[in-house]
């Protein structure tokens, strides 16, 4: 079944780099094929792709699939939500995740079915709800869709898709319009329009929000009406585990989620028509983000697993300075669950940075020193921090009078004093923090995939919107964008689908590890959160914001290395391969994610946007192109990178 | 004062524009904060939209920053709302946050905290 997909992208051409694996270990290819510099109209993202796909399963033998596939039945029959049993449930839609772009979805197509929506923590617990900042928008007489365009564009290092950028930008107005209608509530000025603000990278006002929390405000009003409507079940602490997928030739189709109830400890199966992918970003594979916990990339890892191919995945957002833990003189007990950004309004009015042998650096990077843009000040914090093997820098603001300090930053001051520092005598102590995935699961203009059935919406998605570089305030934008368009052609597919009652048993079923025993859970507890430190501290080290072939290779060993001893470890006390747990799987995510980052960051050969390297250090005009990786036809072989139900048992 | 501080902003944004390698016209501009307050405050205030529950929590915010050890200058934005209608003379928002815009430094702050850039 194909989705007929209007328009093209025109303006970007589709050459890919690709990637040999070397050795073994290596899971994911990076294909490098010219389409004869082909900008075909009726070449959209996705249908090229496929076309590729194509091509590329003519060469290779496919991975071993569970003997209990069978192709998709024929046979006609109808069911709405009904309760087999209390580990299967039907759906017509099954959403993964309830941020905006989850939720926003959920409203529209419950309306043709039954929904379930699928969140691994509490409802509101997303980026979303931390998006305190605003949605961007075309909503003044006086701006235009083209200007929010070029914004969008000059941000993204023309690394955007033309087109996304234009359906966005077009878009937006009305998305924000039926937020409104929905009962979101959002800041007036004093002539009773919406107070518009103007964020960095933005020529006109357009950020509507509502005071300093549109995300939550925006996650507030659609919770509200998703509890209120019949037709949507929420399952909060559902754990989502793996895409349920089957081969129907040529394509790959998905047929649901298996998920861990995390309260019961029970393994819940959907089978659904059709699946949102809105699972959100990736933040966890830092040491250091702004991130909530939930953010462990389990959608780009379950998506990549199920044969979708992920799209720029170097491209990681970071803000230069978030309070730094190990320099506050009381250490906070608890870990911060996510960073305290430090405004660049503290740089703005005169604050500077500091290493910690109080070497003033900035100047060394650039002329404008602290005044540099923050591209800039990341880049040389991080280059900092990697030559002296520091964990942090100072920005000293203590020269300034103390009350213009205190009334500038209450927070601040509020924040660092509750750990023992005064910032009116004391510098702060800092370091980047990870904050948005720009790269993710390549999405078409509706929100298609290449895997039929499989659409995704949000951070999880790489439409083409960001590029290089994600404009402030656009990421809440692209969300209800896609989530919106994604709505019709869901329901067309969800009309021509039938549900076969018998594919709950298609896969082997997740298992949840009883029988270990609490001393090996523990055990395995323990080495897992070990083992996630230690990725982390991999990640920052060598997939930092100033890059190298040598760090990113170095990386790539590493993480490997790491990946492999986990599992050994893993399987040497018991567990299974279709054994499930929370911290577990979102481990085998978070190796996923970082592997996907640093294959795409070693692909690409050029700097731009987000992605600096030292070997590459300039713009190519060549390369600018996505960076696409294909999924892996070879059988992969570790438990981190097959789908839980096409494991190989000895 | 006011134009160093413009001249600052402007290196602050500038490099926003693409290098010059690129093959794209280069662009730069300028946040007028001092533009930005007056467009408000010339505009005639019409009636207010009813008081949002974010009012609500941003007035627990401010409570809770006030039992903190330090003073600060916040409780002298809230003699703003003189005429009822919780008016931010500063950015002319009814019913918004407190104090200065939040996007004067281009990204998104309250009280030195930063959530979006």
């Amino acid at each position: 079944m194909t989705t007929s997909i209007a328009g093209g992208s025109s303006n970007l051409h589709y050459r890919l780099s690709f990637c040999q694996a070397k050795g073994c270990g290596q899971t994911s290819r990076i294909s490098s094929l010219t389409f004869n510099g082909c900008l075909r109209n009726d070449i959209s993202w996705s249908d090229g792709l496929s076309k590729l796909l194509k091509f590329q399963r003519h060469k290779f033998s496919r991975s071993t699939i569970s003997k209990n596939w069978k192709p998709l039945g024929t046979r006609k029959v109808s069911v709405s939500s009904c309760l087999r049993d209390s580990t299967v449930k039907y759906f017509d839609f099954a959403v993964i995740g309830s941020g905006v772009a989850g939720l926003r979805y959920a409203l529209e197509v419950a309306k043709y079915g039954t929904v379930a929506v699928i969140t691994k923590a509490e409802p509101h617990e997303s980026n979303t709800n931390y998006a305190q900042g605003g949605v961007s928008a075309v909503l003044s007489p006086s701006d235009s869709v083209e200007s929010h365009m070029q914004d969008t564009m000059v941000a993204g290092a023309y690394l955007c898709d033309e087109e996304t950028v234009r359906v966005v930008c077009t878009e937006g107005p009305d998305r924000i319009r039926e937020l409104i209608a929905m009962g979101a509530m959002f800041d007036h000025g004093e002539d009773g329009n919406l107070h518009l603000a103007r964020e960095g990278g933005h020529s006109h006002h357009r950020i509507v929000h509502a005071a300093d929390m549109t995300g939550r405000e925006i996650e507030r009003a659609l919770l509200e009406a998703v509890v209120n409507d019949p037709n949507i079940s929420v399952f909060e602490h559902h754990f989502a585990i793996d895409l349920l997928t089957s081969q129907d030739s040529p394509d790959m189709v998905c047929h649901g989620v298996d998920t861990l109830n995390t309260e019961t400890q029970q393994v819940v199966r959907f089978i659904s028509k059709v699946t949102l992918l809105a699972s959100g970003g990736a933040g966890h594979i830092y040491p250091s983000t702004t991130n909530p916990q939930v953010a462990t990339g389990d959608g780009m890892a379950m998506a990549h697993r199920a044969q979708a191919v992920i799209s720029n995945m170097e491209f990681v957002q970071f803000h230069p300075t978030a309070l730094a833990d190990e320099g506050l003189p009381i250490k906070p007990i608890i870990a911060r669950e996510n960073a305290f950004l430090i405004t660049e309004a503290v740089r703005g009015d005169g604050g500077i940075l500091y290493n910690l042998d109080w070497e003033r650096f900035m100047p060394l990077y650039d002329e404008r020193a602290e005044l540099a843009p923050r591209d800039v000040v990341a880049r040389s914090i991080d280059d900092q921090l990697k030559k002296r093997c520091e964990k942090y820098v100072l920005l000293d603001i203590s020269h300034k009078p103390r009350e213009k300090i205190l009334s500038h930053f209450p927070n601040i001051a509020a924040e660092c004093l509750h750990y023992g520092l005064d910032i009116t005598r004391q510098p702060i102590p800092v370091v980047p923090a990870a904050h948005y995935m720009c790269g993710g699961v390549r999405a078409g203009l509706q929100g298609e995939t290449n895997v039929q059935g499989l659409y995704v919406a949000g951070e999880v998605a790489c439409t083409g919107l960001h590029g290089a570089n994600r404009l402030a305030s656009n990421s809440l934008l692209e969300a209800l964008v896609f989530a919106r368009r994604a709505v019709q052609p869901s329901i067309d597919h969800m009309k021509s689908s039938s549900l076969d009652l018998s594919a709950s048993n298609w896969w082997a079923r997740p298992v949840v590890p009883h029988s270990l025993g609490s001393n090996v859970m523990d055990d395995v507890l323990r080495k897992t959160r070990e083992v996630r430190k230690e990725l982390q501290a991999i990640m920052w080290k060598y997939v930092g914001i100033v890059r190298s072939t040598t760090r990113l290779e170095t990386a790539e060993v590493e993480i490997n290395e790491l990946e492999a001893q986990w599992e050994k470890c893993l399987f040497e006390k018991g567990w299974e391969q279709t054994m499930v747990g929370l911290e577990a799987c979102e481990m085998r995510n978070l190796f996923c994610c970082a592997k996907l980052v640093v294959s795409s960051a070693l692909a690409r050969h050029e700097s731009r946007g987000l992605h600096y390297t030292i070997d590459f250090p300039h713009l190519e005009e060549s390369k600018r192109l996505p960076t696409v990786i294909l999924p892996s036809l070879v059988n992969n072989n570790t438990w981190s990178s097959r789908q839980l139900h096409k494991q190989v048992i000895f | 004062m006011a134009a160093a501080r413009r001249i600052n902003l402007n290196r602050l944004f500038s490099s926003l524009a693409p290098p010059s390698s690129s093959n794209t016209v280069s662009k730069t501009w300028v946040i007028d904060t001092a533009a930005v307050r007056s467009e408000y405050s010339d505009r005639i205030v019409k009636l207010a939209t009813q008081q949002s529950p974010q009012e609500n929590q941003d007035q627990e915010t401010v409570k809770k920053q006030e039992k903190e050890e330090i003073t600060h200058q916040d409780s002298q934005n809230e003699e703003e709302d003189d005429d009822g209608l919780d008016l931010n003379k500063e950015t002319g928002e009814i019913g918004g946050p407190k104090g200065p815009e939040p996007t004067r430094f281009g990204d998104w702050e309250r009280n030195g905290r930063c959530s979006d850039f």
